[in-house]
């Protein structure tokens, strides 16, 4: 069933996971750029970043938990859409960057076009059910 | 599968946000099932049944074939 308390919260947790994702990203380049730290602090910087995401996403998904249960649907189909897109942009980039050597995209490109293919699905989605 | 629920549900004269409190499920929801777009989960086909104090073969009928 439906709780809008936990839905609520569990978008704050993916709203400021996703936020200290991008913080940790950027602090991280920033690091790396400016000095030359060991190997060792060079792969502590590169994982740290994914401790956010994961916390990030971990509210993503107490959020969609407590939709009832045509909600957790519609999102299950957001999410399989918006997978399924992804997979195919990254690996028609990839071969076109080996093929014709297309430059590579910053990395925030994906959450971009992540984000942006997930609303498109969910609103989509929820037409089915209208 | 077909229902009866939008009859069941004028009868008492609860709207479909009335429902949807009742059942704890958003008004979205209980549209998509009146509607035949979305067919509940067993618990939820129950709790309907308790709503309407009915058996649950009064609210739901399968599709022929």
């Amino acid at each position: 069933m439906s709780n809008p308390i936990v839905r609520t919260h569990g978008w704050r947790t993916f709203g400021a996971g996703i936020l200290l994702y991008a913080l940790a990203v950027t602090a991280a380049s920033f690091v790396v750029g400016r000095s030359d730290p060991g190997v060792g602090l060079r792969v502590a910087l590169a994982l740290a970043p994914a401790a956010a995401f994961l916390w990030g996403m971990s509210g993503w998904l107490r959020a969609v938990r407590a939709f009832d249960e045509l909600g957790r649907r519609i999102h299950a189909e957001a999410a399989t859409i918006t997978l399924a897109v992804l997979l195919a942009l990254a690996v028609t980039y990839g071969l076109l960057q080996a093929y014709v050597g297309l430059p590579a995209p910053h990395a925030f490109v994906v959450f971009g076009i992540g984000g942006t293919t997930y609303a498109f699905a969910a609103a989509f989605a929820q037409r089915r059910y209208a | 599968m077909r229902n009866h629920l939008r009859v069941l549900r004028a009868e008492r004269g609860w709207s479909q946000a009335e429902l949807a409190q009742r059942l704890g499920v958003s008004r979205q929801t209980v549209n998509a099932i009146e509607t035949g777009r979305y067919d509940p989960s067993l618990p939820l086909a129950f709790a309907l049944a308790r709503a309407f104090e009915r058996p649950i073969e009064q609210l739901f009928v399968p599709d022929e074939g």
